[in-house]
This record gives structure tokens, sequence and C-alpha cells, in this order.
């Protein structure tokens, strides 16, 4: 009896090193309650009371962002919403900067594909004039003629700088090949774009697009219903403006056969590739399915890709896939960029890694892992006040069901092996993929024209 | 029913005393017979927890021929230990919900795991069975070499201005090789790297004493502790080699350098001090927040000067540390230094002029009152957004631990940086910010596409 329990003791402090120890499951975690209400103009406001700091998170997202815009004047979005913080009828550029200093946080606006989303935070007691001055900015920026001159001197040398970036050339080709005739193929400015620009188009853009109807307030911190609600009404409640911009039209299914695009930067020592097909949105019934199976194929560290394209090959030092969404349409996109030497057999093994998904289910092990992990990125993606405005925007602004992701763990635990494998079949489609390719031209095009059936298909760096 | 301190504290203060207070971190502390310092801290809002190491390695410790080691071996971490395999690590975390990854820097090497709460004593039993019995095979050394070659290939050799923030600006800052020297290598030194090299490496510095741990989030601190304690208590001390004499010759002049850069568009001035001051003296707080006044945002002075007024600059960063290290990291022989790509017609000697007039103002007359209140309302928020996460507040506390010697530094920080005055400001610039401690470099672009 003293041998046993002198055994035992010394069991216990010295711990087992053979296995992992045995663990509960993990806590329930849900996006926290939120309040919403509608003031008469149309603007529609969430609220989530979340006193963990001292801190008020907001964002106003107005309907109608990139893809409103013709595609002659690409970049118009991005130069009226850099511009609303350049000057209101009261403040200067400078002045408006200060002001978010002064209330302990940042005003910045930035254009999307289907909105232009302004993002505010301040110090938890300064809620009313971050509120103040979002409203300021959005309602009755000035546009001052030097600084939309300025603006547009700065966007042509941005662009420039862009340019030097593999990553960047590569998503505007790859995003105006996989989207070619519909607006959200257009996802950055053109030398001409930028001619045309002036401060009658930025201003006639606002006009048309800054309205109350359609847009979204989300307020995330410490602050109470009462008192959002009378912030909200004093600096909101006046705003007039027409009806809501209209959603981008419906994007088409995969079609025809994969295609290479190669876009030449001579002395590239790498090829950085975008790889992709049009998907489905988060709302379809085969969802979840295909978001487990790109999860064990490249949304995380220990996927197929990362173990074998990065850890077992050491062709790349980043690889990942993932569903991308846009208001009316989503895709599947692979991205990585690999040494010029191997750019090959990089290629081949990643279209059969696209192969083994759609043919075989995922072990049971993989399914498990993808599924923990989606759950567990979901928990800490609720840590901050950032985090829970992000996800309320996203729930509201892609016009998801309310419930969303109250039920997201368990829609994600439900998905079986043979859902997945079928989703992967169904959606992920490597005979129809749009391939681009950005590197040393001279290296890479012999290689590359192996992977499709038709002529390899040079583009420019603006993706035509 | 846990109580949330962080929460507790909050509603005990009045919203008028905001712009004075800052939430403590409540924390407690332990070391083990072996040396293993930890911290930890709880917090219970999120069912999360982050899991941390700080390894007190890092570029700065390499021996010469060995450039990049520390980085590499930050890699061969996640490769296999005795009763993990290769992929193992990761492949665990992830079935538990976590995430993880880690960081090398001059001074450092940081870790870390964020898992759902339950998932806490596999993080645990993952980061000992890895400190304790690292498996270290020529397969994996291999490949590690190549995705570190991929890794530097991508930030630095096939990125615009990559070469000059991550090699050029310390190589011709500093002349001494431990902190002249880039943390990512070079190829040469990484392809030599051999097995008995990263065994050595792994005996020398990654003994229980010479890591410190914070565990912070949904946790209880005696369960922690004596998880802790049976997973890490065993593990072995071993002895260290004498640190790396990281002294600097004092800045010997005025310096310009000029450089080009196949891949950038646009050209660009970059420039540091060298002989910048000790962490937490009252030179580094006034520094860092003149960093933030004369870089940060559009109300910056420098982006008003270059971008605004002159319409020079497109765009900007830098401060104390820049581009060596993150200010919150920043430890002595360090620099303070800007960057400023710039637009194509403009000559890199006019803006210089322009950055040299502009700091000789602030060391004649400091900031006025008014700025400086801007500077420190924001610096505030963007403090207490840092410790938003766990993760955020894991990392101040080992920052705090192993740079300033005692995590409780880390609850003393803001008010240190609240009582920096314009004067303050002012003396350390005109004492820190002398043409004698520069350099200069002259960036421009290579031939177009």
């Amino acid at each position: 009896m003293t041998l046993a329990l002198l055994l035992f003791s010394v069991c216990a402090s010295a711990a087992d090193m053979s296995r992992p120890p045995d663990v509960p499951a993990m806590r329930a975690v849900k996006l926290p309650p939120r309040a919403e209400w509608k003031l008469q103009n149309g603007l529609t406001v969430v609220l989530v009371e979340d006193r963990r700091v001292p801190l008020v998170t907001a964002r106003l997202s107005i309907a109608g962002g990139e893809s409103a815009i013709a595609p002659e004047d690409a970049g118009l979005a991005g130069a009226v919403a850099e511009l609303l913080t350049d000057g209101t009828a009261k403040k200067t550029s400078k002045e408006i900067a200060e002001a978010a200093e002064l209330f302990g946080g940042s005003l910045s606006a930035d254009a999307e594909p289907d909105a232009i989303v302004l993002r505010a935070s301040s110090l938890g007691d300064k809620a009313e004039a971050m509120l103040s001055l979002l409203a300021e900015v959005a309602r009755s920026p000035s546009f001052p003629a030097e600084e939309v001159a300025l603006r547009k001197e700065n966007m042509a040398e941005e662009l420039a700088a862009a340019r030097a970036e593999s990553e960047f050339l590569a998503g505007v080709a790859f995003y105006k090949k996989i989207f070619a005739g519909h607006p959200y193929a257009v996802t950055a400015p053109t030398d001409a774009s930028i001619g045309r620009l002036d401060r009658a188009r930025v201003a006639a853009a606002y006009k048309r697009l800054f309205t109350p109807a359609g847009a979204l307030l989300v307020l995330v911190g410490d602050l109470s219903r009462a008192d959002a609600e009378a912030l909200v009404l004093k600096t909101f409640g006046a705003w007039q403006g027409g009806p809501a911009a209209v959603a981008a039209p419906p994007v088409a299914g995969p079609k025809g056969e994969r295609t290479v695009y190669l876009l030449d930067r001579p002395k590239s020592s790498q090829v950085s590739f975008v790889i992709g097909n049009p998907a489905i949105r988060e709302d379809n019934p085969s969802y979840f399915d295909l978001l487990l199976a790109n999860q064990v194929l490249g949304g995380s560290f220990s996927s197929r890709l990362v173990r074998d394209i990065r850890e077992t090959k050491g062709y790349t030092y980043s690889i990942r896939s993932r569903l991308e969404h846009r208001l009316t349409g989503s895709l599947f996109k692979l991205r990585t960029p690999v040494r010029t030497e191997v750019a090959e057999p990089a290629l081949t093994a990643i279209l059969e890694h696209l192969d083994r998904l759609r043919k075989a289910e995922p072990t049971a092990e993989e399914l498990a892992q993808a599924k923990a992990y989606l759950a567990g990125s979901f928990a800490r993606s609720l840590e901050t006040q950032e985090g829970v405005a992000e996800a309320v925007l996203k729930l509201r602004s892609r016009r998801l069901p309310d419930g969303w992701y109250d039920s997201y763990v368990d829609r994600v635990q439900a998905v079986t092996a043979a859902g997945a494998r079928r989703a992967a079949e169904v959606f992920i489609r490597p005979d129809e993929l749009t391939i681009v390719a950005v590197g040393d031209a001279s290296k890479a095009r012999a290689v590359l024209s192996k992977f499709t059936k038709k002529p390899l298909v040079s583009v420019n760096q603006d993706g035509n | 029913m846990k109580a949330l301190l962080l929460l507790a504290l909050l509603a005990a203060v009045p919203s008028r005393a905001a712009d004075l207070w800052a939430p403590r971190v409540e924390f407690s502390s332990f070391t083990l017979a072996n040396g293993l310092r930890v911290v930890m801290s709880s917090d219970a809002s999120v069912p999360v927890v982050a899991m941390t190491m700080i390894v007190d390695v890092g570029g700065r410790h390499e021996a010469p021929g060995l450039s990049g080691f520390a980085h590499l071996f930050e890699h061969l971490m996640f490769e296999g230990s005795k009763h993990v395999p290769k992929g193992g690590f990761d492949r665990m975390l992830e079935s538990y919900g976590g995430d993880n990854n880690a960081s090398t820097h001059e001074d450092f090497t940081f870790y870390y795991e964020e898992v759902p709460s339950n998932a806490l004593p596999v993080a645990a039993w993952l980061d000992a069975d890895r400190v304790g019995a690292l498996s270290v095979h020529p397969d994996s050394v291999k490949n590690q070499i190549e995705v570190v070659k991929e890794e530097k290939r991508m930030r630095v050799d096939n990125e615009p201005y990559g070469p000059l923030l991550y090699v050029e600006m310390a190589s011709h800052t500093f002349s001494n090789w431990q902190n002249a020297h880039p943390t990512i290598g070079s190829f040469a030194d990484l392809d030599a790297a051999s097995l008995k090299d990263v065994r050595a490496f792994f005996e020398a510095y990654y003994s229980p004493d010479n890591i410190i741990m914070a565990i912070v989030g949904d946790i209880d601190l005696d369960a922690t502790k004596a998880l802790v304690t049976d997973y890490f208590g065993p593990i072995p001390a071993k002895p260290r080699p004498k640190a790396a004499d990281t002294t600097e010759a004092k800045p010997a002049g005025e310096r310009v350098i000029k450089l080009t850069d196949a891949h950038a568009k646009l050209p660009a001035l970059a420039f540091t001090w060298k002989d910048a001051p000790e962490r937490g003296t009252e030179e580094y707080y006034a520094l860092l927040l003149l960093g933030k006044a004369l870089f940060s945002g559009k109300s910056a002075r420098l982006y008003q000067k270059l971008v605004k007024e002159s319409q020079s600059a497109v765009s900007l960063d830098g401060g104390l540390g820049f581009p060596i290290a993150d200010a919150d990291e920043y430890k002595a022989p360090g620099v303070f230094g800007g960057f400023v790509v710039h637009k194509r017609e403009k000559a890199a000697s006019e803006l210089k002029a322009i950055v040299e007039a502009e700091i000789a103002k602030v060391a004649a007359e400091g900031l006025s009152p008014a700025e400086l209140a801007r500077v420190k309302t924001k610096f505030r928020s963007d403090w207490l957004r840092g410790q938003e996460t766990r993760l955020g507040r894991a990392q101040r506390l080992l920052y705090a631990a192993l740079l300033d010697g005692d995590p409780e530094a880390a609850n003393r920080e803001l008010a240190r940086f609240m009582a920096v005055s314009p004067e303050m400001i002012r003396r350390a610039a005109a004492a820190r910010l002398v043409p004698a401690a520069s350099t200069w470099f002259m960036l421009s672009a290579g031939e177009a596409l």
C-alpha cells in the first residue's frame, strides 16, 4: 500500500512525455450579442457592447466600392476614399489628422470591391469626438483642388512603386483574367485612368455613392445602447442622400480551358503564382464542405501544400490557398512565390494536390484537425474589438443570414470526409484554372507552356 | 465563475480619470529549480491562451561565419522532437484549434502558441518536448536551409528596398560585425551550416535558465504552475558561452552611401543616427515619442514637410530602432532611422536638407506642448490596443522581463512615456541626432520593367 502510494506520487510529479495529455473539449464560443436599429434616413446601426478595454471601434460601410466605378476610371473609388480625410468644409487635412490623434485613435477609409469602408477607433471616453469626425468626413468632404492634384500625382508614383512588386503584378493580372468583363476585374488604376482623374469626377463619384440608404455603421466598445443611440442620432441623424448603389452583377461560374498567363519580370529570382477558379458564396449549402476541403489543402501551416511544397521540397517560403469572396462572386485561390529553377516541379506538384483532393477523401485526422483549427481561429478572432467589428461588418455587408456566425462552429463540425471531397470535386476545377505567373520569361516561358493546351498568353503590367 | 481582473478594474475607474490611467496587467511569476522563469496572467473573457517563450539569443549572438544561424535554428525548433515527429508540432497544435509562430530578432528569439484554453496542456507538452529533447535530422537541416533561403529571396532579394532595409542600413551604420551583419544571414553561411553547428547552438542557448515563459489568458494559476513544473522541471540547465561583445565604436562623422536597387521603381532616401540611447532612459522615452511625432500618420512633421508641403515624397517610415528593431524590442547599441520613398524628379539632396532642417528645429525648440499632448494621446491609445490580445500582453511582459530585467516594467512603461516633456525631447534630439552620427543612403531605382 505504501509502495503503491509512493509510485503514484512519483508518476504524478514527473509528467508522461511519451504522448500528448488528454484535455477536455473546447469552451463554446459565439459572436457576442448585438443590438441593431435603423435611422429614418436608412442608415443601419449595429452595436456590440464590449468593455474589455477602454476603447471604441467603428466601421462605416458605404454600399458601392470599386465595382461601382467604370473601368476607365479605375482607382477613382480609392481616390474618393483617401480624399475624404483630406479636407472638409471646416477642417484641413492636417486638422483632421490632429483631431483623430486627439481622440486617441485613427480614421482612415478604403475602397473595397463592394463598398467604401471608413475605419475609426478612439479611447472609450472620446467616442463622441470620434463619431463627430467620422460623420464630418463622410458627410461633408470638400475635396480641395490642391489635395486632389496631390493625390493624383501620388497615385502615379504609388502605382510605379507597386509595379516593382511581383505580388501586386500577379494580383492585378489574376483578377483581370478571372473576372474578365465583370466590374470585379479592375483592382488597380492604370496610367490612363489616373490621367482622367480630376476634382469633378471625384465629387461626382462621392455624390453618387455616399448616402445613408444602404449604409452600415458598426460600433464595438465601451458604449451603452442609450449613449450610442443618442450619439449616432446627433452625428448622422440629419444626413440625407439618394438611393444606394446597386450591387455588382453576378459572376459567372468556371468556364473554358485552363489558361496560363505570363508577365515578364526580368531578373526576378522567383516566379510568383496566383491560381484559381470561381467558387461559391458563404451561404451556399456546400460552402462548409468546400471550406474544409480548402483547409486540408492549403488553409494552415500543417496543410498539405505547406507540408509538401515548403517543408518537404523546400520550393518556397510561403504557400496558401483560400476562399475569397465578393458580394456577388467567390473564388478558390492559391498563391505562392517559388524560386525560378523549380517553377515546373512546383506547379506540377500543386496540380497533383488539387487532383488528390478531388479524388480521395481527406483522412479522419486531417479533417478533425482542419475543423479544430477553424473553430480555434474563430475564437481567437473575437479577442479584439477590431475582430468583432470586422465579423459584424462581414455578416451584414455580405448579406449573410443573421445566425451565420452563431452556427459557424457547429456547421464546421458537421462536415464529413465524403462531403469535403465532393465539394472539392465540384468546385475546384484543375482543367479550368486561371494560372497567372510573374517571373523572368526567358527562364519560365518554356516550362510554363507545358501546363496549357492553348498557347501561353503574355500579359502586361495592367493585366491586359 | 472566474472573475476577470481587467474588467473588475475597469469598472472601478471613473471615466474622467481615463487620461491618466492605464489598466495594469496583473501577473504572478515563479522560477523553477533549473532556472526557467515563468510569468502568468489570467483573463477568461474569451477561451483562449497565449503560451509564449523568449530565448535570450538573437542575431547579435551569432559567431562570424554563422550569420543567419539564430533564425535557421528557430525554423528547426518546429521540425520535431523526441516524442513529436517532423510536422507533428503544427499538426498537433492545429488539431486542437491552436496557431503558432516564431520570430528571430537582433537580441532574442520569440515563440508563441495561441490555443483554445482547454488545449494549454498540449502546448506545454509540445514546448517541453522541444526545449528538453529537440531532434535534429540532417534532412530537416537541409530542407530548412532551403526554406530560409526562399524566405530571404522573398523578403530581401526579390523585394524593392529589401536589400537596403534588411542588409545595407545596418552594415553601413554599425562597425562591430555582431551588430552590422543581417539576422537573415548570407547564403554562403547558411549553406555551410552543419549538423554539428546546429547541435552546438541548441546546447549553448536553449537552456531553461536562458528562457523566460509567459502564459496569458483563460488559465487557472495554480493548475498552470503545476503543469509547467511537471513538464519543464525535469529539463536540466546547461552552461553557456560568454555573451558576444556588441560594443560599438563612437560615431566617426557623417557619411553618404549611394546604392541602386534593381527592383525599385522609385528612388529613396534613408538615414540613421547611431549611438541611440539605452532602453529605459529618459532619452529613450523622448526619442521614441519624437519618432512618432516625425513619422507617424498624416499629422506627423516629416509627412507634412515631405508629402504635403514640398510634395517631394510618396511615403515614409521611421523612428527609434528603425529599421533594425521595432521600438518595443529596442536594445542598445541602437539607431534612430528613417526611410522615404520619393518622386523620381526630386533630388535626394533636397529631401536630405528638409529632414536636416526639421531635426535642427526640434533640437533647438523641442515640440510644442499641444503637439506632444496629441502624440501622447495617440501613443496611449495604441499602447492599450497592443494589450488587447493575450499574445500582445504576453509579449509585453516578456520583453520587459528580458530587456528591462523585470516584467513589472511593462506596467510602469506608459507612465514613463506620459512624463516626457517638450524640453526632454529637445535635449535628446540635440544630444543624439547630430550630423556626426548620421549615415545617409541615397538609393536610385534600377531599370524599368
